[in-house]
């Protein structure tokens, strides 16, 4: 099959063109001061990596890593039971598993994010509907509030962590369990010896899936009334016209973070297999 | 046989692009959201065989951003005051030759408004036809009781006062971008809107800080009105005048009973928005069409019963006074009518150094 | 005490699977409840209607003012945004199988770096992606519009196709195309009639999330061309208020719900039938 590598070379152009350009002309503009991304008249200058000892801005990545941190450990401890139960089950319809985790993702992220955060607050629509009826519940009032924002993220991106854990788990020979039965492991024990090491491949890629987009996105924390965190300050950034240096700075600091990260899913996961 | 697939979906792209520029000429309108009643797109569209392409904006920062990077053929765009004045100094708009419009007349604007843009631009005012104007204010509902006359009594001082409201009891709303954030609190502590003094600009962030850290704040774009209307997650917040209206007519609309009103203290921020061509325009005559026809007294009251805003034009003005729904709203709500303002002051672009400044102080402000 | 044990653990379980559903599909019911709502203040619920449906297909017959310009705008975005996701899903995943295919047969070292570009669109930032297409796209093309929103969802859609390929690619057997070939296939047949067939399952799971991560694209969207053609993530993101019809709750809820209930039905039916045949067969 050898003579198929051809087939790459315009992938490899198409990449460069796209990954590679924009990331030069994002290094350009870091040492700029652009009027926007017009960066052949941009004048030479440092004033952007100020940005990178400032304390707004530290805190946010740090928060921001925070957040996600504790998204993304919640999300492991919710994932994993679910996936390992659905994978011993006797339900093996794995086109109908993948659907119902797809699915909701199909619903727009913005209209589902104000849904989380109108239940936040004291007057959404089920509390109106049960009003209507005479019934009240107690409001839930987390809007903005760091258990909030952290519910919403788990709740977005919780098919990210089962959807890889899932699929490792699968894959997973039936016979190794009967084996370890076989030769005398209790139930705790297979897990902890066969099972778990296993799908350890499929926790990093779920970890990333996560973790990343957590992160750096702005949309979901924003929504839920937070908006200290790295993907908004990016957005600011390049919302207006004359920072775009800093935000292109800061997408450098990002990706850095990214590539990093590309480095120890590379090591876990040579050939690419289990991320999704 | 994956070839011929390829060919196909090349083919069918193809199309797609094809069908999708017809030959009908296209006006590129950047403009607010919800800003432009679409009955009036589509009446322009057949009387001038066009077709309208909306691009919605959020801010006007965000409409800067699009007509300097010149991504998209802009032909005309509708900025407030600030945004107009820096455009045209930076030289992105087109001086406008009024003998173009049929319906212009200089003295066709309400007076209150003519003296404000004539002492705004100087003698500057060919790059921009005003659109509507109006305030900033507090909108507010029944949700705790005696707020009302509080609001009446103190104005911008219940966003900061401890004293005036229960700190565990309300709710209040700030607009989630700098430049009206800051406003509030400019205005509470008597400063210009337009202060450049960093003495000042420090007060206003500490103060900031402190109101979040002391209330229960939340900051957001339209959202705002919707929580004041809902009646439940805000007792105030600040909007402008057009989104109050906005959302009395859904009330009414829905036949609720839900109580809101707006007031509007002597002291607040006025502003206008005015239709502009950018140079980026390319069908410029067409452009004018669009001003010209925005400018005829049926289509602007077409368009007030959709946006909510105060028209700018007597003519207008006069019209609806003669209606017996507006002659109603006016008398029950005259913060509709902007010139009712006794000490209005407009913003001013205050150059890119304080624009940094001021989404710094909004950052920590909103993120104590 | 066996019982105990399997009644605590169907228990465990039922608590577990009851978490995930609450918590991933609490916003989409929301959604729905809010799609059946008569009036347009969605945090109010004021009497119960199906006119946003009915207005998602046919707005001047369902819906009355303002409201037809605002859910026509919506069905315009709707049919935008089935396009682009259309168009980048089919031509991502015939794309991202002949790249898998090349990218399968590079060395091992070249392989890797590949796999390592090819996972960048992947995990960087949505704003930091859309912010560099927006770069290179204003450079290429004199306006930004269409084209450049289709090529930069094929450009994220890519990725995620490769990546649920080439773990298929791997698994097939070396010889097998050397076989075909050798029973007399060229090479394109021999590709179509067998190492496709075999990697069919990765082709639609790839297919699936292009769908996925395209049908629900903002911020991508929102730098590289929706401007002027207006998706729906584009129109929920800038109509904040009364000019969002809610034919968009309707819209969302058709898409998860509508599809789900279908797929199970489907699902459930295919299995009495199947049990239907056994039991048949057994009788015999």
């Amino acid at each position: 099959m050898k003579r198929f590598s051809k087939l790459s070379i315009p992938y490899l152009i198409w990449m460069s063109l796209l990954v590679l350009i924009p990331i030069a002309i994002l290094i350009i503009m870091a040492f700029q001061e652009t009027k926007g991304i017009k960066i052949f008249e941009g004048k030479l200058t440092f004033n952007n990596f100020k940005v990178l000892v400032d304390d707004y801005f530290i805190e946010s990545l740090w928060l921001s890593f925070l957040y996600s941190g504790i998204s993304t450990v919640c999300c492991i401890f919710i994932a994993y039971p679910i996936a390992y139960i659905i994978a011993r089950s006797h339900f093996n319809n794995r086109f109908l598993v993948l659907c119902f985790l797809v699915l909701p993702m199909w619903s727009n992220t913005l209209l589902r994010t104000k849904a989380i955060a109108s239940l936040f607050m004291e007057g959404n629509i089920i509390s109106s509907m049960l009003a209507k009826i005479g019934l009240e519940l107690p409001t839930l009032d987390l809007y903005g509030k760091p258990l909030g924002v952290i519910i919403g993220m788990v709740s977005m991106y919780l098919p990210f962590m089962i959807l890889p854990i899932y699929t490792v788990l699968e894959k997973i020979d039936k016979s190794l369990y009967d084996a370890s039965d076989d030769l005398g492991a209790n139930t705790f024990k297979t897990f902890w010896k066969v099972t778990f090491p296993l799908s350890l491949k499929g926790i990093v890629t779920g970890i990333i899936l996560v973790f990343l987009p957590c992160a750096t996105g702005f949309g979901i924390a924003e929504g839920l009334g937070e908006s200290g965190l790295i993907g908004t300050f990016i957005q600011q950034n390049f919302g207006n016209n004359i920072t775009y240096g800093v935000g292109a700075l800061v997408s450098i600091v990002i990706l850095i973070i990214i590539t990093a990260s590309l480095f120890i899913v590379g090591k876990v996961d040579k050939e690419g297999e289990t991320l999704l | 046989m994956k070839k011929v697939i390829l060919c196909f979906s090349i083919l069918f792209l193809s199309l797609v692009a094809l069908t999708g520029c017809k030959k009908k000429p296209k006006l590129y309108l950047l403009n607010w959201n919800e800003y432009l009643n679409g009955d009036l797109v589509k009446k322009f569209e057949e009387q001038f065989d066009c077709k309208v392409v909306q691009l919605a904006s959020e801010s006007n920062e965000d409409m800067y951003t699009v007509i300097s990077n010149g991504q998209y053929p802009v032909d005309i765009a509708i900025p407030s005051d600030y945004m107009i004045q820096k455009l045209a100094n930076e030289k992105l708009l087109n001086q406008l030759d009024f003998s173009k419009m049929s319906n212009y007349q200089s003295d066709m604007f309400d007076e209150n408004l003519a003296n404000l843009r004539a002492s705004y631009f100087e003698g500057n005012e060919s790059y921009a036809v005003p659109y509507f104007w109006g305030t900033i204010g507090i909108m507010y509902n029944d949700r705790t009781p005696g707020l009302e006359e509080v609001i009446q009594q103190n104005g911008w001082d219940v966003f900061f006062d401890e004293t005036l409201v229960d700190k565990n009891q309300v709710k209040m709303g700030m607009y989630n971008n700098p430049r009206d954030a800051i406003a509030v609190a400019e205005l509470y502590l008597g400063y210009s809107l337009n202060t450049t003094n960093s003495d000042e600009l420090t007060n206003v962030q500490n103060l900031l800080v402190k109101q979040n850290q002391t209330f229960d704040v939340k900051y957001a774009a339209d959202d705002l009105k919707k929580w004041v209307a809902g009646g439940l997650n805000l007792d105030f917040a600040i909007v402008y005048s057009g989104d109050f209206f906005d959302q009395l007519y859904i009330l009414e609309e829905d036949g609720s009973d839900q109580y809101i009103n707006m007031y509007v203290p002597d002291n607040t921020n006025l502003y206008f928005d005015a239709m502009v061509i950018p140079t980026t325009s390319k069908n410029t005559d067409l452009a004018y069409e669009f001003i010209n026809f925005m400018l005829d007294t049926d289509n602007i009251v077409e368009n007030v019963s959709y946006v909510g805003y105060c028209p700018c034009t007597k003519l207008a003005i006069e019209a609806l006074q003669n209606d017996e729904y507006y002659a109603d709203l006016l008398e029950k709500y005259p913060v509709f009518y902007p010139g009712n303002t006794k000490n209005g002051e407009v913003y001013r672009d205050l150059g890119d150094d304080i624009y940094r400044r001021l989404t710094e102080i909004y950052n920590a402000g909103r993120n104590a | 005490m066996s019982r105990v044990k399997k009644i605590s653990s169907i228990l465990l379980k039922v608590v577990f699977i009851g978490i995930a559903v609450i918590l991933i599909y609490m916003p989409i019911v929301v959604i729905a409840l809010q799609s059946f709502n008569g009036s347009k203040n969605n945090e109010i619920f004021t009497e119960f209607s199906g006119k946003w449906y009915g207005g998602l297909f046919y707005p001047e017959g369902f819906l009355e003012g303002n409201d037809v310009q605002n859910a026509s705008d919506l069905q315009e975005a709707i049919v935008n945004t089935l396009m682009v996701t259309t168009l980048s899903t089919i031509i991502s995943t015939i794309l991202g199988v002949i790249f898998a295919i090349g990218i399968h047969s590079l060395s091992r070292k070249k392989r890797q770096r590949m796999i390592l570009l090819n996972n960048v669109p992947i995990i960087n930032a949505d704003i930091v992606t859309g912010v560099t297409l927006m770069i290179v796209f204003s450079i290429i093309f004199s306006e930004l519009g269409f084209t450049s929103l289709l090529l930069s969802h094929i450009f994220f859609c890519i990725p995620y196709v490769v990546l649920s390929v080439l773990p298929k690619l791997s698994e097939i057997d070396n010889n097998l195309y050397d076989a075909a070939v050798d029973l007399g296939c060229n090479s394109v047949k021999a590709i179509w009639k067998v190492i496709l067939p075999a990697i069919k399952s990765g082709i639609i799971m790839g297919m699936l999330l292009a769908f996925t991560m395209s049908i629900d694209d903002f911020t991508i969207s929102f730098f590289t061309g929706a401007r002027i053609f207006n998706n729906v993530s584009m129109i929920v993101y800038l109509r904040k208020g009364k000019a969002l019809s809610p034919s968009a709750y309707a819209y969302n809820t058709i898409l998860t719900f509508g599809i789900l209930f279908v797929l199970i039905g489907y699902n459930i039916y295919i299995h009495f039938k199947n049990n239907k045949k056994n039991i048949k067969n057994a009788s015999k």
